[in-house]
């Protein structure tokens, strides 16, 4: 039985079919968003479900698909923010639990991905994000200032630092793994 | 684009959701009525409910047990309160004839 049968009449056969097809294509970035920032793979689907939940009760006012590409990166973006203010928790590095890449490209350096993944969770909420938003989706730092509501120079200064912190944490555990 | 900025590219690749996450995620947006509650918000107060029912039990139970020994004692003593009045008048009984024949 198809799930769409499940949604309710009021949406049209349309609206129903844009929304699978938006949940399909968009489920990895969304849920990645959430997972690098998280890293919590239960938070994380549960953070992309509520995101797609709340797409699915604005679906009237999405334009277009740019528009919900651009929609669904900052209400995910929000979301994951959110959580940790409320639990006041730092990112749980559960990289063990890592799910399966979607790039089908193995890694040059399992290793080193998963230092840089502790690293990232180690930094800042904010700035944390800043580097998920840069690196994951490639977005510049207009993109970014906009989608977090900050102003663009705030956000080259924080990624700047956040690369430099990154860098030398980085530089100094191979050292000490080295040694 | 220098190396450290290319591993941290890597490292931060897009995963695939869970598997069951798209049927899943439809499936709730068609029970727009049953709210879906926050998964972590109710674990906690649900023990906690269970650990403070526990503990109001226990409480209870013990506040019960005392009620209990003290309504034994408070019965006790009146019967032994009541023992030595009957007592007292057989007793005064016998004492007031003997004085008056006197």
């Amino acid at each position: 039985m198809s799930h769409l049968a499940a949604i309710p009449a009021t949406a049209t056969t349309a609206a129903r079919a844009d929304f699978e097809q938006i949940v399909r294509e968009h489920s990895a970035m969304v849920f990645s968003i959430a997972w690098h920032y998280l890293h919590d793979r239960a938070l994380a689907e549960e953070v992309a479900q509520d995101v797609f939940l709340q797409l699915h009760r604005d679906l009237d006012r999405v334009e277009d698909a740019g528009h919900v590409k651009h929609w669904l990166r900052r209400v995910a973006t929000h979301r994951c923010i959110d959580q940790v203010r409320a639990r006041k928790t730092r990112a749980q590095v559960a990289l063990e639990d890592a799910p399966p890449l979607a790039a089908v490209e193995r890694e040059a350096d399992p290793l080193m991905s998963r230092l840089l993944q502790r690293l990232v969770a180690s930094l800042p909420p904010q700035a944390r994000m800043m580097i998920v938003l840069r690196y994951q989706e490639e977005m510049d730092p207009m993109e970014i200032a906009e989608t977090l509501g900050i102003p663009a120079r705030t956000v080259r200064t924080r990624l700047h630092r956040a690369l430099h912190l990154l860098r030398e944490k980085a530089a100094r555990q191979q050292r000490e793994v080295n040694s | 684009m220098n190396q450290f900025e290319d591993q941290l590219r890597r490292a931060l690749r897009p995963v695939d959701p869970p598997a069951g996450f798209v049927e899943r995620t439809l499936a709730l947006a068609g029970e727009p009525q049953r709210k879906r509650p926050p998964r972590r918000l109710l674990q906690f107060p649900r023990y906690a409910m269970a650990l403070a029912a526990s503990l109001a039990l226990a409480v209870f139970g013990l506040q019960y047990r005392e009620y209990q020994q003290g309504q034994q004692a408070k019965e006790q003593l009146m019967t032994a309160l009541h023992i030595t009045g009957s007592q007292l008048t057989q007793i005064q009984a016998k004492v007031v004839p003997a004085n008056a024949e006197k």
